[in-house]
C-alpha cells in the first residue's frame, strides 16, 4: 500500500555539498591553467600597486552615474564637433594617396630645414623687388610655386562644385 | 502541371527562370541578390505585400518592382544600374523615416536584421528624410511581446502573417490615419485583442518593432543600458551622423560578438504531434527566444503560443533534480546509485517471486524514439515481459487499428503538403485550431486563399467549424452512422471510384452488404442529421478532386472508436482517396511522439516497426541481436495493467513521462490501483500527481536538455539537439534506462542516442535507412525509409501494406455509446485547449501562459445557462457515477443544448475532468471512452469571476481581410510612386542618365 504523499525531505547538507562541489570544480580549473593564472596574478598585483585597480574599481561601481555624466558631456555641440572632426580627419587621411602625400611632406621637411638655416641677420634684411623677382628664376622656387598654384586650383574646384550643389 | 523553363538577362548574365516566377524569385533562386525587405520571408510569398519598394529594378529600361513583375523570356533586367540603385535608395530612405538606426544598442542586431542588412547593402550613407517619431507609445500589454510603433517600418509582413498564414486575422495597418501604424483588432491594446499569441508577427518582423519581451535588454552587450544613458547615446549618434557605414561597421562587430554568447540550437517542439522545429536562442540557461526558420520542413516560420513562448518550465524551481526514495510517508533525496540499486533489487524480487508477468511498463509519448526503443528492450529482454504500452492507448490506437485493418499502416497516409493541396478537408471530432494549431493554419490558409472546401463534424462550433463551408453536429457518439450512410449513398449513386476499387481493393461485395442498413432514414434517426445534410456531405466529397479526412479523439475515445476510424478509411477507399496527392487519412497525433512511441515498439503486441511479437521469425531476429529470449505471448496494455494491479496480478510498475494519475480516465479507480502496487517507479521532470504514489521518483531531463528524435503525425522523424545542460542531477531518460539495465548486468554500452537509432534501424525494416547523419540539421525522414535513405511521404502510391498489395474494405457496425441513468442528464465533452499543453504540468509553469489562461472552465450553452440560471463565472459541481469535480462556468455559443465542454488543463484533482470519466473502453483497443461522459450539474455559487480572463483572445474581435492592403497606402495623398519622385528630381525620364 502506497498512498499519495507530497512531503519531500531534501538533504540539509545540500547547500554545503553544492558549494564544495563548486569549489573543487574551480580548483580543478585553476590547477589545469596554473601558468596563465600565475601571470594574471602578477599583472593584477602590478595594477594594484600602481593604483590603477582602485580607479577602475570606483569607475565600475559608479558606472551608471559616471556613464550618465559622461553622456551628458558627450552630448554637447562642442563634442559633436570634435567627434565629427575626428571622423572627418580620418576620412581625409584615408582618401589621400600616400605617395603624393609623402612627396609633399618631404618638401615640407626640406623647406623647414632650409628656413631654419637662415640666420637672423639675413632675415632682418628687407627683400627687394628685384632680388625677389630674381629668386623666382630659381628652379626650386619655381617648382614650389607651381605646386602651390595647382593646389589652389584644386581647392577652388572643390569650393565651386560644392556651391553649385 | 508542366513547368516551362526559360532564361532572361539580369545584370549582364543569363539566368534560368520558371514560368510564373517573379524576377525577384528567379534572381533569388540563382543567387542574385535583389534587396526586398517585404519579400524576405518565403512563407509569406513574394510580391504579395509590395509595401517596401526596395526591390525596384530596371526592366528593359523601365523601373519596376522585381517582386511583382513576372519574369519573361528574353527580358533584360538591371538591379545595379545607377537608376535602379537610386530607386532602391529612395525606398530605403522612406523606410528610415519610420525607423531609427541605433543598431549597436538594438536587441535585434543579431546579424539577421533585414532592415540593417538591406541598408548596408545599399551603402546608404545619409538620411534623406528625417526620422519622425510616431505619436503612439509602445504597446507592452501582451505578456510575451511588445510593439514599438516608432521603429515600425510599416512593411506589413506581420499583417500578412497574421491574416493569411496564421489566419487569426487580428492585425491590420490602419492606412487611413495621419500616421499609419499596425493595429490589433479594431485598434485595442494587444492583450485585449483576439491575438492568439502564436508569435508569427514577431518572427517575421524585419526589425525591432515587434520583439519577444525575453529578448529586450538581454540580447546585446549594450542593450540592457538604463534609459537615461541609452537615449543621449542615440542622440549623439544621430547628431554626429558619421555616415551609416561607420555605424554598420561597429554594429557588425557587436553582432559578431553576440554569436559568442548567444547559442542557437535546433529543437523539435513537444507540444503536439505536428512536429514543428525551430531554433532556441539561449544565453546561459535563459531562453532569449524561439526562432522558427523557413527551412523547418513542417512549420516553416509558423509556431503556436506553446512552441513560441511556453518553455519557462525548464528553469522552474519545481524541477526534480535528485532521485527520491519513499520511506514511510516521506520522500528522501538519494543518489542515483541508491535509487537504481533499490529498483534492481525490488524488480528482480518481483520477477523471481511472482513471475515476469507481475511487472508493468508504461512508456512516454513525450519522450524520444530512442528512449521508447530502449524501454521496450528493457522490459522484453531483461524482465522478460511484453507488459509494455504507451499513452497512444489513451488517444490514437483506435485510429491506427482502423487503418491497419483497411490499408495496412497505422499512420497518416500523407503529409501536411497533401492537407494544403486537398480540394476538400473533412475534420471529424477534432479541434486542430487548438490541439494542432500550426497544421490548422495550413487548412485555414488554403480555405481562405485557395478555395479549399472545409467540412467539420463536431459537437462544438470550434474555430474550424466556424470557418467551415459546412458544420454538421451529429448526436454524440454517432459518427460511424453518418459516415457509413454517406458511403452507402455514394455507392448507391454510382459515385464510387470504380476503377480504383476494381484494381486495388478487396472485399467490395461483402462490404456493400454490410452497409445496407445505413440508409438515409436510419442515419437521420440515429444521428439527428437531416437526410439533405447527409446527401450534401456525400455531394461535397463527390465533387471534390481529393479529400483528406482529419480526425482525432472525438472519433477514437468511444466504445466503437476503432470501428468509426475504420468507417472513415472505408469511405476514403470507396472514393479512391488513397495513394494520390491531396487526399488520404490523417489521424492527428496529439503528442509530439505518439507516433514514434508506438513505432519503436512500446506496445504489448508489436516489436518496433509494427512487427508482431508472436511471429517467430521477427522475434528471433531481436533475440539474436539482443542475445536474450523474448516472451512470445503479447502482454498487457495500459488499461489491462491497471486492471491487473487492481486484482493483484501486477505488483511492480515502471512509468516514465506520463501523468497517468490525471490523464487516464476514471482517475479515482486508477489512484486506488496505484496504492496497491508493491513497488512503483515514476520518472518525470516534475513531481507529478503520479509521482505521489511512487516508491522511487527519478529526475529526468526534458527535450531541451538532451538529444534524440521524435516522429510527428506525418511519420516524419526529426532530430533535435541539446540546448541546455541537464539541471542538477537529472538525466536523459535513455541514460537512466541504460544505467538501470547495467545495474542488472546488461552491459549496455550506448554513449549517444544515435547508436540506439542505428540498432533500431538495423532491426526494423521500415526504419532501415534512418540514420543521424541523414537527419542532420533541418533534414528529416518519413518512414518507411528504404536502406538507401529514401523517405515515403505519400503512402500506397502503388501498393497497400498487405501481402497482395490490395486494400481491404472492412465491415463494421455501430456501437451505441455508453448509457447512463436519467439523473446524469448532461453530456460532458472534454479535451485540450490552445494555450496549455495537456494537464499543464509543463506550460502551467509559465507566468505568461497562466496570465492568459489560469485554469479549466466549463462551457455551457446559452440555452442551458438560461434554464439553470447560470452565468459566466458561476461555480458548479459536476457529478458522474465515477466522481465529482468543481469548476466555473463559461457561457458559450460553441456548445449546444445539454452538451457541456470542459478542457483538461488541471493539475489538481478537484478540477480534473477525469474524476468524471468512466473505465469503459473501445471494444477493440481498450482506449477509454473519455468522450462518452454524462453528468449532473448543481450550482454552488451563482456569481463569480469569469474562468477565462477578459484579456483572453476568446473575447477578441478579429478583423478579417486579405493581407496588408497596399492599395490603401498607394491611395494616400502623401504617397508618390518612386519612379515619379525620381522623375521630378531629374534622375529619370527625359534623360536616361542618372545625375
Amino acid at each position: 500500500m502506497a498512498r499519495a504523499i507530497t512531503h519531500i525531505n531534501r538533504k540539509e547538507s545540500n547547500v554545503e555539498e553544492e558549494r564544495a562541489n563548486d569549489l573543487s570544480e574551480i580548483l580543478k580549473q585553476i590547477a589545469e591553467n596554473r601558468e596563465a593564472i600565475e601571470s594574471i596574478l602578477v599583472i593584477v598585483n602590478e595594477l594594484h600597486k600602481s593604483g590603477a585597480l582602485d580607479i577602475v574599481k570606483s569607475l565600475l561601481r559608479t558606472r551608471e552615474k559616471v556613464g550618465v555624466l559622461a553622456m551628458e558631456q558627450i552630448n554637447q555641440p562642442a563634442m559633436h564637433h570634435m567627434i565629427k572632426n575626428v571622423f572627418g580627419s580620418v576620412g581625409l587621411l584615408s582618401e589621400l594617396d600616400p605617395d603624393q602625400l609623402q612627396a609633399l611632406l618631404d618638401g615640407l621637411t626640406k623647406g623647414i630645414e632650409k628656413a631654419s638655416q637662415v640666420d637672423n641677420e639675413q632675415n632682418s634684411k628687407p627683400l627687394g623687388l628685384f632680388s625677389g623677382l630674381k629668386t623666382m628664376k630659381d628652379p626650386n622656387i619655381q617648382a614650389s610655386l607651381k605646386t602651390m598654384i595647382h593646389f589652389l586650383e584644386g581647392m577652388g574646384e572643390s569650393f565651386n562644385s560644392n556651391q553649385k550643389r | 502541371m508542366e513547368e516551362l523553363n526559360f532564361s532572361f538577362q539580369i545584370n549582364g548574365s543569363e539566368i534560368k527562370a520558371k514560368q510564373g516566377q517573379s524576377i525577384f524569385e528567379a534572381a533569388r533562386d540563382n543567387n542574385v541578390y535583389i534587396p526586398g525587405i517585404c519579400s524576405s520571408q518565403p512563407d509569406l510569398g513574394v510580391g504579395v505585400i509590395q509595401t517596401c519598394d526596395t526591390c525596384f529594378v530596371q526592366v528593359n529600361g523601365e523601373l519596376k518592382r522585381a517582386c511583382a513583375t513576372e519574369a519573361e523570356p528574353g527580358m533584360t533586367v538591371n538591379s545595379v544600374s545607377d537608376l535602379a540603385k537610386e530607386a532602391q535608395l529612395e525606398a530605403m530612405s522612406r523606410i528610415l523615416k519610420n525607423h531609427e538606426l541605433y543598431c549597436t544598442v538594438c536587441d535585434n542586431n543579431n546579424g539577421n536584421c533585414v532592415v540593417h542588412n538591406t541598408a548596408e547593402y545599399l551603402e546608404l550613407d545619409h538620411q534623406k528624410y528625417e526620422f519622425t517619431p510616431k505619436p503612439y507609445p509602445p504597446d507592452t500589454t501582451h505578456p510575451f511581446y511588445r510593439y514599438e510603433p516608432d521603429q515600425c517600418i510599416l512593411c506589413g509582413q506581420c499583417v500578412e502573417a497574421c491574416q493569411d498564414v496564421q489566419v487569426s486575422e487580428v492585425l491590420s495597418i490602419d492606412w487611413e490615419r495621419d500616421q499609419p501604424r499596425v493595429i490589433w483588432d479594431n485598434d485595442v491594446p494587444i492583450n485585449e485583442s483576439s491575438c492568439v499569441s502564436c508569435g508569427h508577427c514577431v518572427t517575421v518582423c524585419p526589425c525591432n518593432a515587434l520583439m519577444e519581451k525575453s529578448m529586450l535588454g538581454e540580447a546585446g552587450f549594450l542593450t540592457g543600458m538604463a534609459k537615461n544613458m541609452l537615449e543621449p547615446m542615440i542622440d549623439v549618434t544621430k547628431e554626429v551622423e558619421p555616415g551609416y557605414n561607420e555605424i554598420f561597421t561597429i554594429s557588425n562587430i557587436e553582432a559578431t560578438m553576440r554569436e559568442d554568447r548567444i547559442k542557437k540550437s535546433k529543437t523539435v517542439c513537444t507540444y503536439c504531434g505536428v512536429g514543428c522545429s525551430f531554433e532556441v536562442w539561449t544565453k546561459g540557461r535563459d531562453i532569449l527566444k524561439v526562432q522558427p526558420e523557413k527551412d523547418a520542413p513542417v512549420n516553416g516560420i509558423s509556431t503556436c503560443v506553446k512552441g513560441k513562448f511556453g518553455w519557462d518550465f525548464v528553469n522552474s524551481e519545481e524541477r526534480l533534480t535528485k532521485p527520491l526514495i519513499r520511506k514511510g510517508d516521506t520522500f528522501y533525496e538519494a543518489t542515483w546509485d541508491e535509487a537504481l540499486s533499490l529498483m534492481a533489487k525490488k524488480f528482480s524480487e518481483i520477477k523471481e517471486n511472482e513471475g515476469p508477468e507481475a511487472l508493468g511498463f508504461i512508456s512516454s509519448s513525450k519522450c524520444t524514439n530512442e528512449e521508447n526503443y530502449l524501454f521496450q528492450k528493457l522490459a522484453r529482454s531483461i524482465f522478460q515481459t511484453n507488459n509494455i504500452d504507451n499513452c497512444s492507448r489513451y488517444c490514437q490506437t483506435p485510429a491506427s487499428a482502423g487503418l491497419m485493418r483497411t490499408v495496412g499502416i497505422g499512420g497518416d497516409s500523407g503529409t501536411i503538403e497533401d492537407i494544403k493541396q486537398a480540394e476538400l478537408i473533412i475534420v471529424v471530432g477534432a479541434n486542430p485550431a487548438e490541439s494542432h494549431p500550426v497544421l490548422a493554419t495550413r487548412v485555414k490558409r488554403a480555405h481562405k486563399l485557395n478555395d479549399q472546401k472545409l467540412l467539420v463534424a463536431d459537437l462544438r462550433r470550434n474555430e474550424l467549424a466556424d470557418r467551415a463551408d459546412l458544420h454538421i453536429h451529429p448526436k454524440p457518439g454517432t459518427d460511424l452512422v453518418w459516415i457509413a450512410a454517406v458511403t452507402k449513398y455514394i455507392l448507391d449513386q454510382g459515385w464510387e471510384a470504380k476503377q480504383f476499387l476494381a484494381e486495388r481493393v478487396n472485399n467490395i461485395t461483402e462490404f456493400k452488404q454490410s452497409i445496407a442498413k445505413f440508409t438515409l432514414d436510419y442515419a437521420e434517426k440515429v444521428t439527428g442529421l437531416s437526410k439533405e445534410m447527409i446527401i450534401k456531405v456525400a455531394t461535397m466529397i463527390h465533387e471534390s478532386d481529393g479529400t483528406c479526412v482529419l480526425w482525432a479523439m472525438g472519433v477514437t475515445q468511444h466504445l466503437g472508436g476503432t470501428d468509426t476510424s475504420t468507417a472513415i478509411s472505408n469511405l476514403l477507399l470507396v472514393t479512391g482517396n488513397y495513394g494520390r496527392p491531396g487526399a488520404g487519412a490523417f489521424p492527428l497525433r496529439g503528442h509530439n511522439n505518439v507516433q514514434g512511441a508506438s513505432d519503436f515498439g512500446t506496445m504489448p503486441n508489436w516489436l518496433p516497426g509494427y512487427e508482431p511479437v508472436e511471429n517467430d521469425e521477427v522475434r528471433g531476429r531481436y533475440e539474436r541481436a539482443w542475445g536474450t529470449s523474448i516472451p512470445k505471448q503479447p502482454g498487457l496494455n495500459n488499461h489491462q495493467i491497471v486492471e491487473a494491479i487492481t486484482d493483484g496480478r501486477v505488483k511492480g510498475m515502471y512509468l516514465f513521462g506520463e501523468e497517468m494519475a490525471l490523464v487516464d480516465s476514471n482517475i479515482n479507480y486508477v489512484h486506488e490501483a496505484f496504492e496497491k502496487l508493491d513497488f512503483f517507479v515514476v520518472q518525470d521532470i516534475f513531481f507529478s500527481k503520479t509521482a505521489q504514489f511512487a516508491d522511487v521518483v527519478l529526475p529526468a531531463a526534458p527535450s531541451l536538455e538532451k538529444e534524440g528524435t521524435f516522429t510527428n503525425t506525418e511519420r516524419r522523424i526529426q532530430r533535435f539537439y541539446q540546448v541546455l545542460e541537464p539541471l542538477g542531477d537529472c538525466k536523459p531518460d535513455w541514460e537512466i534506462f541504460r544505467d538501470f539495465a547495467n545495474k542488472l548486468g546488461a552491459n549496455w554500452k550506448y554513449e549517444h542516442p544515435s547508436e540506439i537509432m542505428a540498432e533500431a534501424a538495423k532491426l526494423a525494416p521500415i526504419f532501415s535507412g534512418v540514420s543521424y547523419d541523414r537527419l542532420e540539421g533541418w533534414e528529416s525522414q518519413i518512414w518507411p525509409v528504404t536502406p538507401d535513405g529514401e523517405s515515403t511521404p505519400l503512402l500506397y502510391k502503388e501498393k497497400f501494406k498487405f501481402v497482395d498489395g490490395k486494400a481491404r474494405l472492412f465491415p463494421v457496425d455501430w456501437t451505441p455509446p455508453q448509457q447512463y441513468s436519467e439523473e446524469f442528464d448532461l453530456h460532458l465533452n472534454n479535451g485540450r485547449l490552445l494555450e496549455q499543453f495537456h494537464e499543464g504540468n509543463m506550460t502551467a509553469k509559465s507566468d505568461g501562459i497562466n496570465h492568459i489562461i489560469p485554469g479549466p472552465w466549463l462551457e455551457v450553452s446559452e440555452e442551458l445557462a438560461k434554464e439553470r440560471n447560470l452565468e459566466t463565472g458561476s461555480l458548479v459541481r459536476l457529478t458522474s457515477p465515477y466522481g465529482k469535480a468543481k469548476v466555473r462556468v463559461f457561457v458559450s455559443t460553441a456548445v449546444k443544448g445539454k452538451e457541456l465542454y470542459m478542457p483538461m488543463n488541471a493539475t489538481e484533482n478537484e478540477r480534473a475532468v477525469n474524476k468524471l470519466t468512466s473505465s469503459y473502453y473501445d471494444k477493440d483497443t481498450h482506449t477509454p471512452n473519455y468522450k462518452e461522459a454524462q453528468v449532473k450539474m448543481e450550482m454552488l455559487e451563482q456569481k463569480g469571476e469569469s474562468p477565462i480572463p477578459k484579456y483572453n483572445h476568446r473575447f477578441g474581435n478579429p478583423q478579417p481581410h486579405i493581407g496588408v492592403e497596399v492599395e490603401k497606402k498607394w491611395n494616400r495623398p502623401d504617397y508618390t510612386p518612386i519612379p515619379e519622385t525620381l522623375r521630378m528630381e531629374g534622375y529619370y525620364g527625359e534623360s536616361d542618365h542618372a545625375h
